[in-house]
């Protein structure tokens, strides 16, 4: 009689522990769960770098071991786009959460003619706009910025917030950046910091020593190109002024193997920070985001380098967000905006930002979409002022189409990435009525969210971001 | 069972007849698209057909019986239209005659093809439609009685460019406007050989003087208020404001009188009021019972051209564009004329026949004067020019929701006889045509189906120089943009833009868009070479 209600007693325990079990299964993985508060962060900058070219996302080639293995303790998006194609721009809208015409550090100078050079600066053009890392230290962070300079040196305003800022080097990579990364932690020991943690490494301009060979280069190569920074300039120069340069696929071959084999260097450098990281035993109380600003192109539409046009080479960038103790692993298909990280910071560390900085925000935080598969991504605009050489807007939808269209020109073009990823087939002239449903979409935007200045006639000498520039 | 049931067949037959079977129908499901998209390919062409442009000079749609008009003004092109395409929103890219025609004669924006006034040339390498024809091989002639094809040097020009015969007649001394063009001439031109034929016609008679030499259907004989023997020209009509006829003056006379080529007349004539007037409804009904005598007028002459067609047999192969270069303005904004961009004289009619389409359907969806040339290109299946315009000929042939224009653009450079030649300066207003127009000194206006967003860039130089702010001694004071909503104000009276502030910078990017595109370069305002920033 007494073994029967022990087996019931057990029973009993067992279905409690299982349940219990299952209960905290479930838990980890709701959004509760990926709270993190008082947890550092770190925004790694990895500039240049396109998602097609990232192993765990579909590239062949194993270029980015440490970046896989990132994503596979963490969350990595598929389809993250970045609100613009070059560096200027493009970090500037993820450290404010806005569209560059919005924050309007869109190019180096605000005011650019044969009589006066203004250089642009955040606080200057956009006095009302505060960045992620004023808000952080606002909230007793430690702030450091380690970087390469050119797009992101601090008098363009990167610096805003940051009690350190490192930009001594042009054109910088990650070995200068984890330099001077160190000497700052060890001043901090013990402190929450919020970092941005930046490098060229694969940029066209960045340093690569003489002679190098790349691991994934062809085996025969009787091209010209040597792969030096003097080259990528002047082809990137020649395809501005030409519209296309002229290569053949062995130069092509050679230029993608060189950007992969200095993918491959940079992704060991990255790996040697995470290492630090994990001596330090930062990583359990870290937030770590991994992003680019913009990819690099490689003859996809007949140039090389970036920032010219809004095609996917320059604005499909990998994005890896990892949270510590929470199982990840996943890689998300959902459509999201780089636009999206700051936001989803705030919400992980349950940091409110008070206003103006919340109205401020441009983005949606993208913490749900790490555990329900089922939502949907979101539509995503994009624009360019590239050196007042094009003015471009686009709108990539979440269902895979983008139409862009070119301020200066009127020229309108229009892909369907599903069956068309290397958008090769413009379908302006036949699907109309997408044309027309997204064309109303991007002018909305311009007008509504952007707040694109009227009554300025759009030349590519005026920059259709600052008013009063173009005098009528 | 039948000998024949399919069950009695044996069972690899049973097979082999399924296999069939679905195969047969795998194929018709496979070759179907393919089957439809040859039912809807586009137009079937109309090879080597003869064309007509007819350009009714100064006709409102809403005057025309064919368009709803109480009066039986159009009772001929109303027959003639029974078996045609009629447009219910078909808009002229201009509102002044040489300017808005050469729109449809190039299938380009003024801007874009040069001719942005009176006198400007015409892009050497921008193709007119006579050119085109008659480079396939068309025998070309224009008659009409539109002086404004005519007047001036480039007028002539620019609009007798690919004619073969140029019969479109001189200017005289005002009022005497020969108002309908001697019929015989042309009758005998459309038999003259076998070869295919472009006839623009332009008709000039509801044109001011309205009613030029019109029977008086609709014009009372009783009228006897104070505009009766007056010619209603443009002297006259100018000199009208709201319901004052202002009287003439002295000084500028000349000026005003100078340009238009009428022979100089220093004095006021001996009709022109001396005094203010204030004009009565009755006289406001005159002035458009006169008017609708035009109308009527030019439609009665036109069946001189329909029965000729019926007589030899044309119309089998010969396609009819009857269309207006722009309206007329009876008041409606406080003048009776055709000075500005409003609907009234910017919405025209449009009907066309085309033999190898089935016609007698009303078309309400928008389409530009622009739109005219390429889609009579499509109909003649002649390929490979380049024009600003969108072809509906496709669209004609399908349901109508395959129409793809969303919008109209409409420019408008300053009417030079509104440019007041400064006392003792006549040359001063030669000067502004030239020099201004090439500045961008002119209103643009964007106009979908509901809304219509104008942007008035002109209102600086027409603060200072407008003939009526001279006449009525106000300044225009214009604003910059109005925005109307033409569902629920369709007379342009209560300008919305604040109330709708996002919808206006929509359209006036969209409109800003389309300048770029459609203005030449270097009529762009200063600042624009490109001047690329430094790289780091």
């Amino acid at each position: 009689m007494k073994s029967k209600y022990v087996i019931i007693f057990l029973l009993f325990i067992l279905l409690a522990a299982v349940s219990g079990f299952l209960y905290f299964q479930k838990r980890k993985n709701t959004p509760a769960a990926l709270a993190c508060r008082g947890c550092n962060v770190i925004f790694i900058g990895f500039d240049s770098l396109q998602a097609a070219h990232v192993h765990h996302l579909g590239y062949p080639r194993e270029t980015t071991p440490t970046l896989d293995r990132l994503a596979g303790e963490g969350f990595s998006f598929s389809q993250a786009i970045s609100p613009a194609s070059w560096t200027v721009p493009g970090f500037m809208s993820v450290f404010t959460s806005t569209f560059p015409s919005v924050h309007k550090v869109v190019n180096r100078w605000a005011v650019y003619t044969k009589t006066q050079k203004i250089p642009s600066n955040l606080k200057k053009l956009s006095p009302n706009i505060k960045t992620i890392t004023e808000i952080m230290k606002d909230h007793g962070y430690r702030t450091g910025g380690f970087t390469g300079d050119a797009g992101v040196s601090g008098a363009i305003g990167y610096n805003q917030g940051f009690e350190v800022y490192t930009d001594e080097k042009l054109f910088g990579g990650m070995d200068n950046s984890l330099n001077h990364t160190r000497s700052w932690l060890d001043q901090h020991k013990g402190e929450k910091f919020f970092m941005f943690f930046h490098g060229y490494d694969v940029h066209g301009q960045f340093d690569i020593a003489s002679g190098y060979q790349s691991p994934f280069a062809p085996q025969v190569y009787h091209g010209p190109y040597k792969g030096t920074k003097a080259e990528q300039a002047k082809l990137r120069e020649e395809g501005l002024k030409n519209g296309a340069i002229s290569l053949t696929a062995a130069d092509v071959a050679f230029w993608r193997a060189w950007y992969d084999g200095k993918i491959r260097d940079a992704d060991a450098r990255l790996g040697a920070f995470i290492e630090e990281l994990s001596k330090r035993g930062l990583l359990d109380h870290t937030v770590i985001v991994l992003f680019a600003d913009h990819g690099t192109e490689f003859y996809e539409h007949k140039r090389f380098d970036h920032g010219y046009t809004l095609y996917d080479e320059l604005v499909r960038v990998p994005l890896i967000i990892r949270i510590p103790g929470v199982r990840g692993g996943r890689i998300i298909s959902q459509q999201v905006s780089t636009l999206d990280v700051v936001p989803a910071i705030l919400e992980i560390l349950g940091l409110n930002p008070g206003e103006p900085f919340k109205s401020q925000m441009q983005g949606q935080s993208l913490v749900s979409l790490l555990t329900d598969t089922k939502r949907p991504g979101h539509d995503v605009f994009i624009e360019t002022d590239y050196r007042n050489y094009t003015h471009k807007r686009a709108i990539r939808t979440d269902d895979g189409w983008k139409f862009i269209l070119t301020l200066e020109s009127g020229q309108e073009e229009l892909y369907s990435l599903k069956p068309d990823p290397q958008e090769q087939n413009n379908l302006i002239g036949t699907e109309r009525k997408k044309a027309d449903e997204f064309r109303e979409k991007l002018f909305r935007h311009l007008a509504q969210t952007l707040h694109t200045p009227v009554g300025q006639p759009l030349s590519s000498q005026c920059l259709p971001v600052y008013p009063g520039q173009c005098p009528l | 069972m039948a000998k024949n049931d399919f069950r009695s067949l044996a069972p690899a037959r049973r097979v082999l007849t399924q296999i069939i079977v679905l195969l047969s129908v795998l194929a018709a499901v496979l070759l179907l698209p393919n089957f439809s998209g040859y039912l809807q390919r586009p137009i079937q062409v109309c090879q080597k057909c003869n064309v007509i442009l007819i350009s009714l000079d100064s006709f409102r749609p809403d005057h025309t019986s064919l368009y709803g008009y109480a009066r039986d003004t159009t009772p001929n092109i109303d027959r003639f239209a029974k078996s045609a395409f009629v447009f219910d929103s078909y808009f002229a890219a201009s509102y002044l005659t040489p300017i808005s025609e050469m729109s449809v004669h190039t299938g380009k924006y003024p801007f874009a093809n040069g001719v942005i006034n009176f006198q400007a040339p015409l892009k050497k390498d921008v193709k007119t439609m006579a050119q085109i024809l008659h480079e396939q091989g068309y025998r070309t002639a224009a008659f009409g009685s539109s002086p404004e094809f005519r007047y001036y040097e480039a007028l002539l020009k620019n609009f007798s460019r690919g004619f073969d015969r140029y019969e479109v007649a001189p200017m005289v001394r005002a009022p005497e406007r020969p108002s309908l063009p001697d019929w015989k001439p042309i009758d005998q031109w459309l038999t003259k050989d076998q070869k295919p034929f472009f006839l623009w016609l332009a008709i000039g008679n509801a044109h001011w003087p309205y009613g030029q030499d019109a029977p008086l259907r609709f014009t009372s004989p009783s009228y006897r208020g104070p505009l009766r023997n007056i010619p209603l020209a443009s002297p006259l009509l100018t000199h009208i404001d709201g319901t004052t006829l202002y009287k003439f003056r002295t000084e500028n006379v000349t000026g005003w009188y100078g340009m238009t080529g009428y022979t100089p007349q220093p004095h006021i004539p001996a009709w022109a009021p001396k005094t203010n007037i204030t004009l009565t409804a009755d006289d406001f009904s005159y002035i458009k019972d006169r008017y609708d005598d035009g109308v009527r007028n030019a439609d009665q002459y036109l069946q001189k051209l329909f029965s000729a067609l019926s007589r030899y047999q044309l119309l089998q192969n010969t396609i009819v564009i009857i269309q207006s270069e722009h309206g007329e303005e009876l008041g409606e904004h406080g003048h009776i004329a055709h000075d500005d961009i409003w609907e009234a004289t910017t919405r025209v009619p449009l009907i066309i026949k085309n033999p190898v389409l089935a016609g007698d359907r009303r078309i309400p969806d928008l389409i530009s004067g622009v739109d005219i040339l390429p889609t009579l290109l499509d109909f003649l299946g002649i390929k490979g020019m380049a024009t600003d315009g969108e072809s509906f000929a496709v669209s004609l042939s399908g349901k109508s929701d395959s129409f793809s224009r969303r919008e109209v653009f409409i420019t408008r450079t300053p009417l030079f006889e509104r440019l007041l030649a400064t006392p003792g300066n006549p040359h001063r207003v030669r000067e502004f045509i030239t020099k201004d127009d090439a500045e961008h000194f002119y209103d643009t206006a964007i106009r979908t189906a509901e809304w219509k967003l104008i942007h008035r860039k002109a209102r600086g130089m027409l603060d200072k120089f407008s003939w009526w702010s001279y006449l009525t001694g106000q300044a225009e004071r214009r604003k910059e943009y109005e925005l109307y909503n033409l569902r629920n104000d369709p007379g342009e009276h209560e300008n919305i833009l604040q109330k709708f502030p996002e919808i206006a910078k929509v359209l006036l990017l969209k409109l800003e868009v389309w300048e770029l595109r459609t203005a030449p370069k270097e009529n762009l305002p200063p600042q624009n070479t490109k001047e690329i920033q430094e790289y780091f």
